[in-house]
């Protein structure tokens, strides 16, 4: 039998009471027991991130190609073995400003310096000084026109998508993606399922510019538009008619 | 609007700033009698109080409640935490919107 005062909880004796240090014990090992399976179950239940990031080992980097200005800056440089058909690249400055190309400079040669953040074929070279013309050789920018298409998908800021922020999806991402389109940077849309070959579609309006405001309710959002679809290069472009959409 | 929401935020963390004075210099020993001689705490209470001010303003004008009561308070709103706390985080895993559910494009005409 413990003596009384062994049932009492003394602050300076530094001990628990006997009685109590085996249900304490139980406790304390269940709690952490529950919070690491909580952890695993929230942990399992986000999405994906996906395998967008930034190209900063190669540090800041010089490309050359021809540009186009509608519905957004896109540097087409020239065939290589990654690309044989050529590739499309998207451009933003840094500081979440659109690249401006004047008339002038429609389908000219050009040298822009900047990192580069890639998602799978998505690619956007985040400038960091102003561009300047060079002479290259003529370069292919046929438009191929591919119909009119109903896609599901979410409108994301090309350069969180294509990796500057993980995930750059979804309503978490929501209000950055908002600031990142209000600031010019392209619109991607992120489509369900592939279309013509590719999940995502730089995004213009109708008329042949950039999107027009009416795309901002529709910012993170699960949404189904209807739209034409053309390519160019290797990158496709959906013009949707925001009247159509329906958030599923 | 912007401007609407800025001044309301700012006329409610106004508000309670004065609750907060007023709670903490003069009404938290009548609430509380455990916090009678003690200061050190209090402006870390201040951030809450802020921004519970309506909630504050409410239990310290009632009557202050103690011993049993206190204890008999503090067992229902442990009771009821550990239902509303499992419930908000796996309800708001169930209603936020999940990732892409594929639905598959439609061509709707040719060009």
């Amino acid at each position: 039998m413990s003596a009384p005062h062994e049932d009492f909880f003394i602050g300076w004796t530094d001990r628990l009471p006997p009685r109590d240090r085996g249900f304490i014990a139980r406790v304390a090992l269940g709690f952490l027991l529950a919070m690491l399976l909580l952890a695993f179950g929230l942990a399992r239940t986000m999405d994906d991130s996906g395998g967008g990031s930034g190209d900063w080992i190669a540090g800041e980097q010089t490309f050359r190609g021809t540009i186009t200005g509608q519905p957004y800056a896109l540097l087409h440089v020239a065939p290589d073995a990654a690309h044989p058909q050529g590739h499309a690249m998207m451009l933003a400055m840094v500081g979440k400003y659109p690249v401006v190309v004047p008339p002038e400079w429609e389908g000219r040669g050009l040298e822009v310096k900047g990192w580069l953040v890639r998602r799978g074929a998505l690619e956007m070279v985040q400038t960091t000084a102003e561009p300047r013309l060079v002479e290259l050789p003529a370069a292919s920018r046929a438009v191929e026109k591919l119909g009119r298409w109903r896609i599901t998908g979410e409108i994301c800021d090309g350069q969180c998508y294509a990796g500057l922020m993980r995930p750059g999806t979804g309503i978490a991402h929501r209000a950055c993606a908002d600031f990142c389109l209000q600031g010019g940077v392209p619109p991607v849309f992120v489509a369900t399922a592939p279309v013509a070959g590719s999940s995502f579609l730089l995004m213009g309006d109708p008329s042949g510019g950039p999107v027009s405001a009416a795309m901002y309710p529709f910012v993170g959002l699960r949404v189904r538009l209807d739209g034409e679809v053309e390519r160019r290069g290797d990158m496709l472009v959906f013009r949707p008619d925001f009247s159509t959409a329906v958030l599923p | 609007m912007a401007h609407a929401i800025i001044l309301a935020a700012q006329v409610y963390g106004g508000v309670g700033g004065l609750v907060a004075a007023w709670f903490l210099l003069w009404r938290i020993e009548r609430v509380d009698p455990m916090a009678r001689g003690a200061y050190a705490f209090r402006p870390l209470l201040i951030p809450g109080l802020v921004l519970l001010w309506p909630l504050v303003l409410w239990r310290g004008l009632a009557r202050p409640a103690e011993g049993r009561e206190f204890r008999a308070a503090h067992a229902r709103i442990w009771v009821g935490l550990s239902i509303v706390l499992p419930l908000l985080v796996l309800g708001s895993l169930a209603l936020r919107q999940n990732g892409p559910i594929e639905a598959p494009p439609v061509r709707l005409s040719a060009p």
